[in-house]
């Protein structure tokens, strides 16, 4: 690991840096980049992803709640919001649901 | 007890009981048990693949190859230099290998270390040789210079 090959055949069209295997026969090499190490790097970046996309919507479903929870006074109706919140708390529970979905695949990843 | 070296790797094998341990104190070298043969102490990790720049028992690597050790040894040019306890390039060995010819085999006075060069100036690479208590004497046979 963290050494380079030189002649080694790359089976593979990227060419960014990557993990895999080298195989050696005689003097012929072969490296096999691992796609399971590249899906689970996208993987967490997506978890990561959903994970702020939770925290922020979860955030506005409470700033809207509270704008909702505005005592009607004199002044003009204050916009019912309850079922903007109630949409934005659904998707929520969608994307808890996808990202779980993602961490057991992950997990199953070599 | 049968020795054969094969690009500067050493198998001993016992033709009767004890040889090995009898070579052992004769000379002074460290056999150790490998499988079906005995082999010098410092070739028992001897690897099965080298890497261009990695360490072969110490050695960096000149070739990326897979193979048995005397293979690898053979294509980085490197052989096990008993003397020292170091593997070696070929061409850093030295002297001339003092062998003779007599009747149907030849003889030297000890062991024949691979690198060694012949009257041409060519490396001595293989040989099968044969060493008993009872004469204390070295027999060869199929010593090839390269």
């Amino acid at each position: 690991m963290g050494f380079v090959v030189d002649g080694a055949i790359v089976l593979s069209e990227g060419k960014a840096a990557s993990q895999g295997v080298l195989f050696i026969e005689g003097s012929t090499a072969l490296y096999l980049p691992s796609s399971a190490l590249d899906l689970k790097t996208s993987i967490e970046k997506t978890i990561d992803v959903i994970t702020a996309a939770v925290n922020a919507f979860t955030k506005a479903a409470a700033s809207i709640t509270a704008i909702a929870a505005v005592p009607v006074g004199p002044w003009p109706t204050v916009p019912t919001l309850s079922a903007d919140a109630a949409a934005i708390t659904a998707a929520i529970v969608q994307l808890n649901a996808t990202k779980a979905q993602l961490t057991t695949l992950k997990g199953g990843l070599i | 007890m049968r020795i054969d070296c094969r690009h500067g790797y050493y198998e001993f094998r016992e033709i009767r009981a004890g040889e090995a341990s009898d070579f052992m104190s004769l000379f002074g070298l460290d056999l150790v048990s490998k499988g079906t043969y005995f082999t010098f102490a410092e070739l028992e990790e001897a690897p099965d693949f080298s890497i261009k720049g990695l360490s072969i028992l110490g050695l960096p690597a000149t070739t990326t190859f897979e193979g048995p050790p005397s293979e690898v040894f053979r294509e980085n040019e490197c052989v096990f230099d008993f003397d020292s306890g170091l593997m070696k390039p070929i061409n850093a060995i030295t002297g001339l290998a003092p062998i003779s010819q007599a009747g149907n085999y030849y003889v030297a006075p000890g062991l024949l270390k691979a690198g060694q060069l012949n009257a041409s100036g060519e490396r001595l690479t293989d040989f099968q040789g044969w060493f008993t208590t009872d004469t204390m004497k070295f027999r060869y046979s199929g010593v090839t210079f390269g």
